[in-house]
């Protein structure tokens, strides 16, 4: 390529008066694709602005109205009681709900998952692309289908109830259906190859002579695993937690139908409280503290990690 | 080495709870036990009632299009804003729109479709198809460009350079160079949005009103009146044709780099 | 061959990167003689692809001109510009065949169907692809590859071709392989080469002409002999192959003064305009190993004489790198066999050399 000599390609132009100003192209074809470059942003932003920021800007008005139950519409009056609400009973029950079922989930996955990335990194040429291809088919399979097949796996006398009585502790005839633990299975099973594949990218970029040089400094294979392996793979598994355990929050559909309307999650709540009683100044209330979760369990650690470096670098810097 | 073995016995049960239910819906849907309280002989009565269904091939067809319509626009979104960004090459501006795209990644499609109801009812607008697709096209067109502008990054300038240096005009290095070197991820993002759209239940349940069916809504629908046998026969049909990106994306790109598409860009 | 007719003038040319604090080319001039083969070699970041670059029309220069047989194309778009360029990489469109990659410049230039597709065999036959027209570059070899490149290139009839390391990524056999090729080409069609490499020996087999550059500065511009034996400064005698150099303490019209010796200037080449030269980290005697001999007891006492130890020897076949420790630091001298067979490590030795192989130029600063 030629690269060699050329300074780092992404960075900014300083302010300097040169007489030609420095083109990295042409000046007329730099200007036309700086312009033309705007104009294709333009599809998005619209896309963006009118269908994504201006709705939610909406939604964060709403859940500052008052509804009217007369009316069935909202009065622009500022209250928020809409918010206070969110601390009742049952509002509350399926927030803690949700959250616990998505770190149970999350939890899971990445326990189940890991196994399946490790050994599929272990294999390779045609029985690893069989591997792969076995994790990956399940997760383009028509989403609605994969949820509804445990219904006919967990109902009393079925698969799960069947197997579960061979321990002894439980009877064939549990019905498990619209429960929580429905509800935690189906969200397990859907996010599976999700927690598997960002685990065995990570172990299959793993240098393998990493863990034959820990093997030639005396280690056992488990130990071996557990100094060099597990640590280098633990970011794989980051990004697994993250892709489980955010959408995670948000479901709807693997409540609606494993939990049959029994167990519910913030994602039932929203939709219940907008078409359901028609409330869109709870429903809106709602939505807005799903959304401050998501974005907090999105960006937390990562603005927890930043804020600990500036008071470190704060803290060291006036100590010296 | 035990240690293996452990891993082996682990995997094989873990990947059996990924298969075990598909198995199921595929068996279940030639039980002869309409209510599967048994196995009830082998039977494909299911299956030609369903392919026979009006409603089911209505729904069929309304996914297949809206999917169609909703994978078209998010690509073509998803590609101009990754041609533009080439263009701009501003740091600044990338990591404002990196924001926005990760951002509609994250955020739930409750909350997204949501917000849209609201304002439906706010304005008084009616609800129906074009809303159900332009909510869609929202986060697919994140995904899209993920994987597009994913491949658009690593095309280095040196196809491009080299075209110009052999006399092509800008729009032909464009057309004759860049867009075929980026054909391969243009379609697997479409066909992964083409996936999106068909599965998605919250979009059309809630914004598309009354005359909205799609062939998740239908399952949705029969499964509140109770687990039967035809219900298995639509999902096996919705299963069968949920398959055919998946192979379609495996023959453009390896299974390796399939399954790498998505999941390295949030952490 | 070069008629001396100038072909390609760079007047002034200065390049600074937005990004960069410091310029990437420095006031650079030179000119390319019509069917000349030019090499400009020189260290990674010196600014030898970013000439090319301007040349080629990927960049433009920040100031100065560059003229091409009389028109001054500084800013013209590279794909108005009839100069090609053979990529560091190739950079051969992989969703194209080879033909399609040999006919995709003519195509742009509307030549007429029938005869791009004459062009194109042409261009195949001249570099041995005949069976591979319909592969991909993908199914090519390196060599391959690199000769698909050249074609491209060359079917176009550029003014100037552009080559940009273009053996890099070829193992050494390949490259001494192609290294003729090319220089066959180059005279069979007589197209001006504009060659970038960091490799010397490369530069030193094809071409006419080499310039040096360092820091964005053209240091020298000579024949591969005049760069060897008479470099321009010491940087440049490093660069070109190995050079004992010595410190020169002194220096006046009637003696060059080094540590262990004194030279009559008279008879020591020294840089053509010496008394002009601005020399501001002083001067160096250069002797290169083969002027540098191994003397026996019997062996005519030379104009110099260094005693020293034998520190390593290595054998390269048709000679002997003879490394000599003296207390001032290393020297590499090459023995014949015969000589070499009589030297032991650890044994002392006696080295020597004449003013005239020795030549004096500017030293530069220590890196």
């Amino acid at each position: 390529m030629l690269v060699d000599d050329r300074p780092d390609a992404g960075a900014t132009r300083p302010p300097t008066s040169q007489t030609t100003p420095p083109a990295r192209r042409s000046p007329a074809t730099r200007v036309g694709s700086a312009l033309g470059g705007l104009l294709a942003m333009v599809p998005t932003w619209l896309l963006v602005v009118v269908l994504f920021l201006v709705p939610i800007v909406f939604l964060a008005v709403a859940s500052l109205a008052t509804f009217n139950w007369d009316t069935g519409k909202l009065d622009w009056v500022l209250t928020f009681e809409n918010y206070t609400e969110l601390f009742r009973s049952s509002t509350f029950v399926a927030f803690k709900n949700s959250i616990f079922l998505s770190v149970v989930a999350t939890i899971a996955c990445v326990l189940i998952g890991y196994p399946i990335a490790y050994a599929i990194s272990l294999t390779s040429g045609r029985a690893q692309k069989l591997l792969l291809l076995a994790v990956i088919t399940p997760f383009w399979t028509a989403f609605v289908v994969r949820v509804y097949a445990w219904l006919t796996l967990l109902g009393p006398g079925d698969l799960v109830p069947w197997m579960l009585s061979l321990t002894g502790l439980t009877s064939s005839d549990l019905d498990l259906t619209y429960t929580n633990t429905a509800v935690l299975i189906g969200i397990v099973y859907c996010y599976l190859p999700l927690s598997i594949l960002p685990v065995y990218s990570v172990l299959e970029q793993i240098d393998r002579n990493l863990v034959l040089a820990a093997y030639d400094l005396g280690y056992s294979p488990a130990k071996a695993w557990f100094k060099v392996t597990l640590p280098l793979s633990l970011p794989g598994v980051a990004v697994s937690a993250l892709l489980v355990g955010i959408p995670c929050l948000g479901e709807y559909t693997i409540p609606a139908v494993l939990g049959g309307g029994k167990t519910l999650m913030i994602g039932n709540l929203v939709t219940n409280a907008f078409t359901g009683t028609g409330n869109y100044a709870a429903g809106a209330a709602i939505a807005m503290l799903l959304l401050a979760v998501i974005l907090v369990a999105n960006w937390g650690p990562r603005g927890i990690a930043a804020l600990v470096r500036l008071a470190t670098r704060v803290l060291t810097r006036s100590a010296a | 080495m035990t240690n293996h073995k452990t891993v082996t016995v682990l995997a094989v049960l873990g990947l059996l709870f990924l298969w075990v239910p598909i198995v199921a819906i595929a068996a279940n849907a030639f039980n002869g036990d309409k209510l599967l309280l048994e196995w009830g002989g082998f039977t494909t009565r299911w299956l030609h009632q369903t392919l026979r269904d009006a409603e089911f091939r209505t729904d069929l067809r309304n996914s297949f299009v809206c999917a169609v319509v909703v994978a078209a626009l998010s690509v073509a979104v998803a590609f101009t804003a990754a041609v533009g960004r080439r263009g701009l090459r501003s740091g600044r501006l990338d990591r404002a729109d990196d924001s926005l795209v990760l951002l509609r990644m994250v955020m739930p499609e409750v909350v997204v479709v949501m917000s849209i109801f609201l304002i439906t009812r706010l304005l008084e607008i009616e609800l129906g198809w074009a809303l159900v697709v332009a909510s869609q096209v929202v986060y697919c067109s994140a995904y899209a460009f993920l994987i597009i502008n994913a491949r658009m990054s690593q095309l280095s300038d040196v196809y491009e350079n080299a075209a110009r240096d052999l006399g092509a005009r800008p729009h032909v290095v464009f057309a004759r160079v860049t867009v075929p070197l980026m054909v391969p991820s243009i379609l697997v993002a479409f066909l992964m949005t083409f996936t999106f759209s068909m599965d998605d239940v919250v979009s059309p349940t809630f914004l598309g009103g009354p005359d909205v069916t799609t062939l998740p809504t239908l399952i949705m629908g029969m499964i509140r009146h109770g687990v039967t046998a035809d219900v298995n026969a639509v999902a096996l049909l919705a299963m069968v044709f949920s398959l055919v990106p998946l192979f379609a994306a495996l023959t453009l790109t390896g299974v390796r780099n399939l399954g790498a598409v998505g999941t390295d860009k949030r952490g | 061959m070069t008629t001396s007719e100038p072909l390609l003038t760079l007047e002034g040319v200065t390049k600074q990167y937005a990004s960069a604090s410091a310029p990437t080319l420095v006031d650079l001039d030179l000119t390319l003689d019509r069917g000349e083969f030019f090499s400009l070699i020189g260290s990674s970041g010196c600014g030898k692809t970013t000439t090319l670059k301007l040349v080629s029309g990927l960049e433009q220069p920040t100031s100065g001109r560059i003229v091409l047989d009389g028109v001054d194309i500084s800013r013209v778009p590279s794909h108005k510009r009839p100069v090609h360029t053979v990529f560091q990489n190739y950079a051969l469109f992989p969703h194209m065949s080879v033909a399609d990659n040999i006919a995709f410049g003519l195509k742009q230039a509307d030549v007429p169907r029938r005869s791009i597709r004459g062009k194109v065999d042409e261009a195949v036959e001249m570099v041995g692809l005949q069976a591979s027209t319909h592969a991909k570059p993908g199914e090519l070899s390196g060599g391959m590859q690199q000769r698909v490149a050249l074609a491209r290139a060359l079917v176009l009839e550029p003014k100037i071709l552009l080559l940009d390391e273009p053996l890099g990524a070829l193992d050494l056999q390949l490259r001494h392989q192609m290294q003729m090729a090319l220089k066959e080409i180059q005279r069979a069609t007589g197209v001006t080469f504009l060659y970038v490499t960091h490799d010397q020996e490369e530069a030193f087999t094809m071409s006419d002409r080499i310039g040096f550059m360092h820091a964005g500065e053209l240091v020298q511009v000579a024949p591969p002999t005049q760069m060897y034996h008479q470099p321009g400064n010491a940087r440049v005698a490093d660069f070109v192959g190995t050079a004992n150099t010595f410190p020169v303490l002194s220096k006046d019209d009637a003696t060059v003064v080094a540590e262990h010796f004194k030279l009559p200037a008279a008879e020591v080449a020294q840089v053509p305009d010496a008394a002009g030269t601005a020399a501001p980290d002083g001067w160096v005697v250069v002797v290169r190993p083969e002027s540098l001999r191994v003397l026996g007891p019997a062996s005519p006492r030379p104009c110099v004489c260094l005693e020293g130890t034998v520190a390593d020897l290595s054998f390269k076949g048709s000679y002997t790198s003879v490394k000599v420790t003296l207390p001032s630091g290393d020297l590499v001298a090459n023995a014949d066999l015969r000589t070499a067979t009589g030297l032991a490590l650890g044994e002392p030795v006696r080295l020597g050399f004449d003013a005239q192989d020795a030549w004096v130029c500017p030293a530069v600063p220590a890196a």
